[in-house]
């Protein structure tokens, strides 16, 4: 069954390890329970980072707009269910596209060669860390350092 | 009522600690906040040690982690090292870090308005190699990608010694921006320490961290020489990974050493001074690898050895020799060289006098040039060039 493919966190982003449940209607890709929400007009699930998105950008034109504050303005799209944690991925989606920030990735997808992956952690896992005490011993009687 | 802290000094350590990192965070962590009037110092901590504490003036807040994963946890250090700087991105005059994980978040805060300083004590792109041997070049170059960022975008390099400066020049770094400024040492008068009651007659110490680099195996092997000289004994004030810590005991037995070493494992700054006071010679065996030789160091232990008056046999490396003199204010032989260490180690015991004038050459040294005030002085002037 495919992971979710919601990444975790804002200023390094980890993979959501639950298992994916339905696929977003605006960018298709499948996504857990938790990263979802179901847009009460056509019953469509949509993922929080779209949402996100969406809100931001409705938020930043009326504020072009100069109308009423934002919150005054919401309509029941946003309603308190929608409104939770959905700011927290505009805001990050904004934050990343306004100040050209580039988030660390530590998952498995390969995104590109300056971000960790799987691969990279996996060598700093505390079983590959010196727990052999034999690992660096050397014959006490070979003269080695005295070449 | 707490007061906002104008700095920050930022390091993927654990403090305190007993090693020379913790005493070099202490001692420059101090000088930023003297200088600018407060400060938040963001370490790593453990179980032991409080997350949040005030102590001498100085604001400590610990990240304690159990994550056993290095670079997962150096990920959330930086997170946390991210989130107090971004809440204080108005307030911060100055933010020091002392690795790329604190580095790379302090660099990232949006409309920051504080100054960065990046001290390059050690590139993780060289030493983790030394204790992860499957670490891959790929790894490695996106370690190194992080620190090139550190020494390209921060305001001000600060480094240990003239070797590191080097590197980090080599490697693209601006030398116009590069301070090298030495590690300091108290100066201390060995007659005015007590010595510990249960201390042998004549003994050599070897003290700090034990990373395979610092050559330790290289002292054990020319202990094995010493064999005729029963009543000689090596104190070992040692710290380091418990693995670490156990694999060098485990060696030490099969090479016959246990009636020669004293083991001090994780022992206070007191407790060292307590046993260099009584050491005869302080030895510092480092090893000839790039760590050392390409990455350069500047060793507390030497330092600190100097500073006591107490002569020092080190390998004749470039980080030494910014150090020590050979037959002057050292005793200099050529490194991974267990017999030629054994034979410097006879030398100098059969001669006390030439001990006793090296030690004062050293000293004298250590007065002038290897002071922490000599140290803060130079770095207030890099914060104040800062600020102007």
């Amino acid at each position: 069954m495919e992971n979710c493919n919601m990444k975790r966190g804002f200023f390094f982003l980890r993979d959501c390890d639950h298992p994916a449940h339905q696929s977003c209607s605006v960018c298709q890709a499948s996504f857990c329970s938790e990263h979802l929400r179901i847009k009460p007009e056509t019953n469509e699930p949509v993922c929080l980072d779209c949402l996100g998105r969406t809100m931001q950008q409705q938020q930043q034109q009326q504020q072009q707009n100069q109308t009423l504050n934002t919150r005054n303005r919401r309509n029941d799209y946003y309603d308190d269910y929608y409104y939770d944690n959905a700011w927290c991925y505009g805001y990050r989606s904004n934050y990343y596209s306004s100040s050209h920030y580039s988030p660390w990735y530590l998952g498995n997808s390969s995104r590109n060669n300056s971000q960790f992956n799987d691969q990279d952690m996996r060598v700093f896992d505390n079983s590959a860390d010196i727990n052999d005490p034999d690992a660096e011993a050397f014959d006490p009687e070979a003269n080695v350092f005295d070449s | 009522m707490q007061i906002l802290p104008k700095s920050l000094y930022a390091a993927f350590d654990t403090y305190p600690a007993p090693k020379g990192a913790a005493v070099h965070i202490r001692e420059f962590a101090q000088t930023l906040f003297t200088h600018t009037g407060s400060g938040l110092l963001l370490v790593l901590g453990d179980e032991n040690l409080p997350s949040w504490q005030i102590e001498g003036g100085m604001q400590i807040r610990r990240l304690a982690s159990d994550e056993p994963n290095y670079l997962k946890r150096a990920m959330q250090f930086g997170e946390f090292v991210y989130a107090h700087a971004e809440m204080l991105r108005s307030d911060l005059q100055i933010a020091h870090f002392r690795d790329p994980w604190s580095g790379i978040p302090l660099l990232d805060v949006q409309d920051r308005r504080y100054k960065t300083v990046y001290e390059v004590n050690a590139l993780p792109s060289i030493e983790l190699p030394a204790r992860y041997g499957a670490i891959s070049s790929t790894t490695c170059n996106k370690i190194r990608l992080f620190e090139k960022r550190c020494w390209e975008e921060a305001d001000w390099i600060v480094c240990p010694s003239q070797v590191i400066k080097n590197c980090l020049t080599e490697l693209g770094a601006n030398a116009s921006k590069i301070t090298v400024i030495p590690n300091g040492a108290k100066l201390i008068d060995p007659t005015q320490i007590s010595l510990p009651a249960d201390s042998p007659e004549q003994y050599l110490i070897y003290f700090g961290a034990v990373q395979s680099w610092q050559g330790v195996e290289v002292l054990f092997k020319a202990m094995t020489f010493l064999r005729d000289m029963p009543e000689l004994k090596l104190v070992l004030c040692a710290s380091g990974s418990k693995p670490r810590l156990k694999y060098l005991q485990k060696l030490a037995v099969r090479m016959g050493l246990e009636q020669q070493l004293i083991w001090h494992f994780k022992v206070s700054q007191t407790v060292v001074t307590e046993w260099l006071a009584g050491a005869a010679i302080s030895i510092a065996p480092l090893v000839e690898c790039s760590r050392n030789l390409i990455q350069g160091c500047c060793p507390i232990k030497i330092v600190e050895s100097m500073a006591m008056g107490k002569p020092v046999i080190a390998s004749d490396l470039p980080v030494v020799r910014e150090l020590l003199e050979h037959n002057q204010t050292g005793w200099l032989i050529r490194p991974d060289r267990p017999a030629e260490l054994a034979r410097a180690i006879r030398i100098l015991l059969a001669h006390p006098q030439e001990r006793d004038r090296i030690g004062e050459n050293a000293r004298r040294k250590a007065s002038t040039d290897l002071t922490w005030e000599a140290s803060a002085n130079t770095l207030k002037a890099i914060y104040s060039q800062l600020l102007a």
